[in-house]
């Protein structure tokens, strides 16, 4: 990383009094090409992400369909007032969504750098092969689907998990209708939904490590452990500083689909996040504004935390978002 | 290479464990495919169905002639090909200039981008832009709104910084612009990346059904995943909007959704074994001697 | 290959407009929907140039334009369809995008109504025009419950023509596994609460289905979605439904989930929760679960289906290969034979707000309509098809031809349903197509005997409802779920809630409730 600099040759020979400006343009003479391409991608987000950017502006206000997102009459932060002061359930709805979602990034977010790291100690090739095309089929599954199943599973009268936790003496337990369970339940029917999908960016990253550092670590007497430890890993690590950075950006976000479709009223208390609590609201009252507002919020923290966590990984010299 | 003793459990271990995961990562592709072929008394009943015990394959015809399913799953493979090249294509053009340190003004392009990551104007403006575009019921609306994922562009964006700057330099001294470097040098060198969001560019346009209920009406352009949702997440109340059904086709409820799911999720399953190869370790490193 | 990528990326761009271009004529029916009139006229002098209307049914989409129903009105009416095909989704994008069709679609709600009243999207009709020019329907609605004109006021203008469900008139039905019932000596299905606790007790204890393990429940719940009939029957008995408007002792209006009655149901609930009666898992199971544990005899007992979801289900119950028993309501302290019924009146079909201008247009909507609701050839067209064709009568009632049965694909491409006729089995004058002789027989053996209990005031767009609804459901939701399996003092707990629901207002809904309520008496007068 640290060859990286790639200082432009002759930047060393501009006087320094020649104005910025021709500066700057010798600079985009010089990457003419590099323009060139960036040119249509620029082209790109300016129409279809900031064309409609305007639609911000229905977060604070009374939207009325008639008269379209200029004309409809500001609101004075009715939705946030509404939110932050007004809603007595706002309070655990938040403390719901950010425990929730600090979990899955807690154990959710390891668990397939893990995965990655024991299929590729894995000796027998077909079965490796085979064991990662198996472990992401969930992923292919909506929420619905796999609903009816992840019920049956962790049954505490019919299902195996339960029958498993007898052996130990465990009493059954009644994971997705006690309170107590049911944020545990979600984290882990989480990782066993996506695991295996999420082990292929890893997977293509240990793909294109130089195998001379292996050579050079056995050389040096390094067991398994040792080279995992200090070839492998560091090797991952862009790319697990910046899935881990982006992943913050979605902290707000506690996976709506998996909630609305595990959940029911017997752990609303524990379960009921910004988001289902939001479709709720929205089912009765048509609130486009106020599923505006939310979403601004909701990005809002997330760039907060995107751009801090940026910050500290640079410091730590790592390649960052930004 | 001989393996100790310690290292042979650790492998059996290992073995154990991976199997376990497998089993209950490919149940429910098993129990879903089970009921499909069952008949109804089996489909509807409590418990686990680890393969189909009196099978029938009323569900599986009723399904497949369906003249609208196969419409779904021509238009579906069609915006999953052809959106993933063109999204991949997209991606590099924006990942490779993104990745030189020398490109002018770098981290202003960067922000105005990954600031759309989080910020955008929602579904009413994004409609009525699709809609001044002429992309309501155009088939290139499946394709054109999300060319770029953002958060792919920046993993290759990465992966792109982390090829040594030498092996550009070189082909610079030989006079090789930009394109060409990205062309003849980058991209052959980033396979296993490409690889890798090209699956996700895959299986996001595949499992993509939001655009097909918002943008289009055409039944000819619409996707499996609609037919899909229009299966699976419709009321059973059929009668209550004035529908009437065979008793048949309401006693196979239950397995003709479960042969939808099925239908809908096996071609994109078979994509990933192809790619494999490419995850192969050490493919970076040939092609860097190479 | 250097400017390989960029050439495509201008030619996607190019396309994508060229592609646009040419398919763009049907993309905005609804909001220029008069303008394309103009140009016809110098064509065709001697008739009138068809009226253009927009439908934003999501009912039984039909598979093509020009599919026959769709032929067959324009020619009957001289009027020309928009498909606006959408769905769910799509028609609210639409509605929030200013693209107003001038049909909406049925299946709304109260909610939306009042939403879509005060943000001027929907036409305001006047009911005597309604009474004008839909005379029968008119009737038919009276016939079944004068209260139906109520529901299409917000701020005491009409806003649709009011519509009924006729099934919404029965009740969910107890059903009972008639091999257990034999098993434990009852010939027949319970008839008061203390004969079904004791069928519920022994359908838990002495092992119904004989094999030998304790591994039976009477009955689980409907927990997944509190609301919609959790533990129907036994609230019934108590002669209230937790989530609906009642009418107290005292003439005002009150909340089923916060009266006595509700509290010494739960009461019971909970009693027999603790004795292990109730499959404890029922806080998460929702019907597909409730059907799959009654299929394969986990469960005896179920209460959340009403007769015509029954009549479907016969083919199963064959292949279940055990007797069922349907039962009537069950006699308990409210001592009538009570069943839960979500009640026969509906939100009102609403109209585009364009309409309220054109006369015209709305008029000849309106005569559509009566005739889609009321005249048998009309209804028949556009419900069946074609005699001969798609149906055959038999005994005076229509009945698919059996390719259309097996394939209900076909049905859309003729057009038939709800998406041109909003009143498939909603109108007196058609119930008579809609029932063949063996499903009437099943439904007097069920319905007869029982009575219903519903919403004392349907879906009427209250303002506080809007306003609070959401909130109030969730918190009774909750409370519900956990006082059936509390341990504590159910009497203590319920009346916390009834406090905190009132002060989160509910108040304010009772108190509006009560003031429509007596002003709908008064009007009666």
């Amino acid at each position: 990383m640290e060859k990286a600099h790639a200082v432009p040759f002759e930047s060393a020979n501009i006087p320094a009094k020649q104005s910025k400006f021709r500066h700057t343009w010798r600079e985009y003479k010089k990457s003419r090409y590099l323009l060139l391409m960036l040119l249509p991608v620029l082209v790109w987000y300016a129409i279809f992400c900031y064309g409609p950017m305007y639609g911000i502006l229905i977060a604070f206000k009374d939207y009325s369909p008639v008269l379209g997102t200029w004309d409809s009459p500001w609101n004075n932060f009715a939705y946030f007032d509404y939110l932050f002061n007004q809603s007595p359930e706002f309070p655990r709805i938040l403390k719901n969504t950010v425990i929730i979602s600090g979990l899955n990034i807690l154990f959710g977010f390891p668990a397939p750098i893990i995965l990655a790291l024991l299929l590729n100690e894995l000796r027998i090739s077909w079965f490796k092969k085979m064991a990662q095309s198996i472990s992401y089929l969930p992923h292919f599954f909506s929420w619905v689907v796999l609903s009816g199943i992840v019920f049956l599973m962790l049954s505490p009268s019919t299902g195996p998990v339960n029958y498993v936790l007898g052996w130990f003496g465990i009493d059954p337990i009644y994971f997705l209708g006690d309170t107590r369970y049911f944020r545990f339940s979600l984290v882990i029917t989480n990782i066993w939904k996506e695991v295996g999908w999420g082990t292929i960016v890893y997977l293509a990253a240990l793909s294109g490590i130089d195998q001379t550092l292996y050579e050079a670590a056995r050389m040096d007497g390094a067991n398994r452990w040792k080279q995992t430890w200090h070839v492998t890993l560091p090797s991952m690590l862009p790319i697990i500083s910046i899935m881990f950075i982006l992943s913050l950006g979605g902290i707000l976000n506690a996976g709506f689909d998996q909630i609305y479709n595990l959940y029911s009223p017997a752990v609303f208390e524990v379960g009921d996040v910004i988001d289902t609590y939001v479709y709720r609201q929205g089912i009765v009252n048509f609130q486009m504004g106020l599923t505006t507002a939310v979403g601004l919020f909701k990005n809002v923290v997330g760039i907060t935390l995107v751009l801090g966590t940026n910050y500290i990984v640079k410091k730590m010299g790592q390649e960052g978002v930004l | 290479m001989k393996m100790t003793s310690g290292e042979k459990g650790f492998q059996v271990i290992l073995f154990l464990f991976i199997l376990l995961l497998c089993v209950i990562a490919i149940y429910p592709f098993i129990h879903i495919a089970s009921i499909s072929f069952s008949a109804p008394k089996e489909a509807g009943r409590f418990g686990f169905h680890w393969f189909p015990r009196d099978i029938d394959l009323f569900s599986w015809k009723q399904l497949l002639t369906q003249k609208k399913i196969w419409i779904g799953m021509r238009n579906t493979t069609l915006r999953t090909v052809l959106g993933t090249v063109l999204s991949l294509i997209a991606m590099a053009l924006a990942a490779y200039p993104l990745s030189r340190k020398h490109l002018p003004h770098r981290s202003f392009y960067t922000m105005i981008i990954v600031f759309t990551m989080f910020f955008s104007g929602g579904l009413i403006p994004t409609y009525l832009l699709i809609r001044d575009l002429h992309l309501l019921n155009n088939f290139w609306v499946y394709i054109l709104p999300g060319l770029i994922p953002t958060f792919s562009m920046l993993i290759m964006r990465n992966f792109f910084m982390t090829i040594p700057v030498e092996v550009e330099e070189s082909a610079k001294i030989d006079g090789a612009n930009d394109m060409r470097i990205l062309w003849s040098i980058i991209l052959p060198l980033s396979k296993p990346v490409l690889a890798t969001l090209g699956l996700w560019a895959a299986v996001a346009n595949w499992n993509a059904w939001f655009d097909a209920i918002i943008y289009v009406t055409d039944t000819d352009l619409k996707t499996i995943q609609f037919f899909l949702r229009e299966v699976v997440v419709t009321s059973a109340d059929a009668e209550i909007f004035g529908r009437v059904t065979g008793a048949a086709n309401l006693q196979y409820e239950t397995s003709i959704k479960a042969a939808t799911v099925i239908f809908a999720v096996v071609p994109i399953l078979i994509a990933y074994p192809f790619l494999q190869k490419y995850f192969v370790k050490g493919t970076m490193v040939g092609s860097l001697k190479g | 290959m250097k400017h390989g990528k960029k050439v495509i990326l201008a030619s996607v761009l190019a396309l994508s407009l060229m592609a646009g271009c040419s398919s763009n004529s049907s993309n905005n029916p609804g909001t220029n929907a008069s303008q394309t009139n103009d140009a016809k006229e110098s064509s065709g002098t001697e008739k009138e140039a068809p009226i253009e209307i927009s439908i934003g049914s999501t009912w039984n989409l039909p598979s093509a334009d020009g599919n026959p129903t769709q032929k067959y009105l324009e020619e009957k009416y001289n009027v020309k369809f928009v498909n606006m095909n959408l769905t769910d989704e799509s028609f609210k994008l639409k509605l929030a995008s200013n693209e107003i069709p001038d049909i909406f679609p049925g299946t709304l709600q109260e909610a939306d109504m009042a939403n879509y009243a005060r943000q001027g999207i929907i036409a305001v009709i006047s009911t005597d025009e309604i009474k004008q020019y839909m005379p029968k329907y008119s009737a038919d609605i009276d016939a079944i419950d004068t209260a139906a004109w109520g529901i299409a006021l917000v701020d005491g203008k009409n806003y649709g023509v009011p519509r009924i469900w006729l099934n919404g008139r029965y009740g969910f039905i107890p059903t009972y596994n008639g091999a257990w019932l034999n098993k434990i000596g009852y010939t027949e299905a319970p008839k008061t609460l203390e004969e079904y606790e004791d069928v519920l007790t022994k359908f838990r204890n002495d092992d119904p289905d004989g094999n030998g393990k304790k591994d039976t429940y009477g009955m689980t719940g409907r927990g997944k979605a509190a609301r919609n009939q959790l533990f129907n029957e036994v609230f019934a008995s108590y002669g209230v439904n937790p989530y609906q408007f009642m009418l107290a002792a005292d003439g005002t209006v009150t909340w089923g989930g916060i009266t006595d009655q509700a509290k010494e149901a739960v009461k019971k609930i909970n009693q027999w929760y603790n004795a292990d009666l109730i499959d404890p898992e029922f806080l998460t199971d929702d019907n597909d679960q409730i059907t799959t544990k009654w299929n394969s005899q986990k469960i005896g007992m179920k209460d959340t289906f009403m007769y015509h979801h029954l009549f479907g289900m016969l083919e199963q119950d064959k292949a279940n290969g055990f007797p069922v028993v349907y039962g009537k309501g069950l006699i308990g302290p409210a001592g009538k034979t009570y069943v839960m019924s979500n009640g026969p009146l509906q939100t009102p079909l609403m109209f585009g707000k364009q309409l309220e201008k054109d006369d015209k247009k709305r008029i000849k909507i309106l005569q559509m309509l009566e005739d889609l609701a009321t005249n048998d050839e009309v209804y028949l067209k556009t419900t069946y098809g074609e005699e001969g064709v798609s149906y055959d009568m038999v005994d005076g009632v229509p009945v698919w031809k059996k390719e259309y049965l097996d394939t209900p694909q076909l049905q859309n491409d003729l057009g038939t349903g709800g998406y041109y006729n909003p009143f498939v089995d909603r109108s007196l004058s058609n119930a008579k197509f809609q029932m063949p002789a063996d499903k009437q027989a099943f439904s007097d053996k069920l319905n007869a005997g029982n009575e219903i209990i519903s919403d004392l005031l349907g879906p009427t767009p209250l303002e506080s409802k809007t306003q609070y609804l959401a909130n109030l459901n969730t918190l009774e939701d909750s409370f519900y779920s956990k006082v059936m399996v509390t341990k504590g003092d159910v009497e203590k707990e319920f009346e916390s809630f009834k406090a905190e629901w009132l002060k989160a207002g509910g108040q304010q809904m009772l108190d509006e409730a009560t003031k429509v309520y007596k002003e709908r008496q008064e009007a009666l007068k």
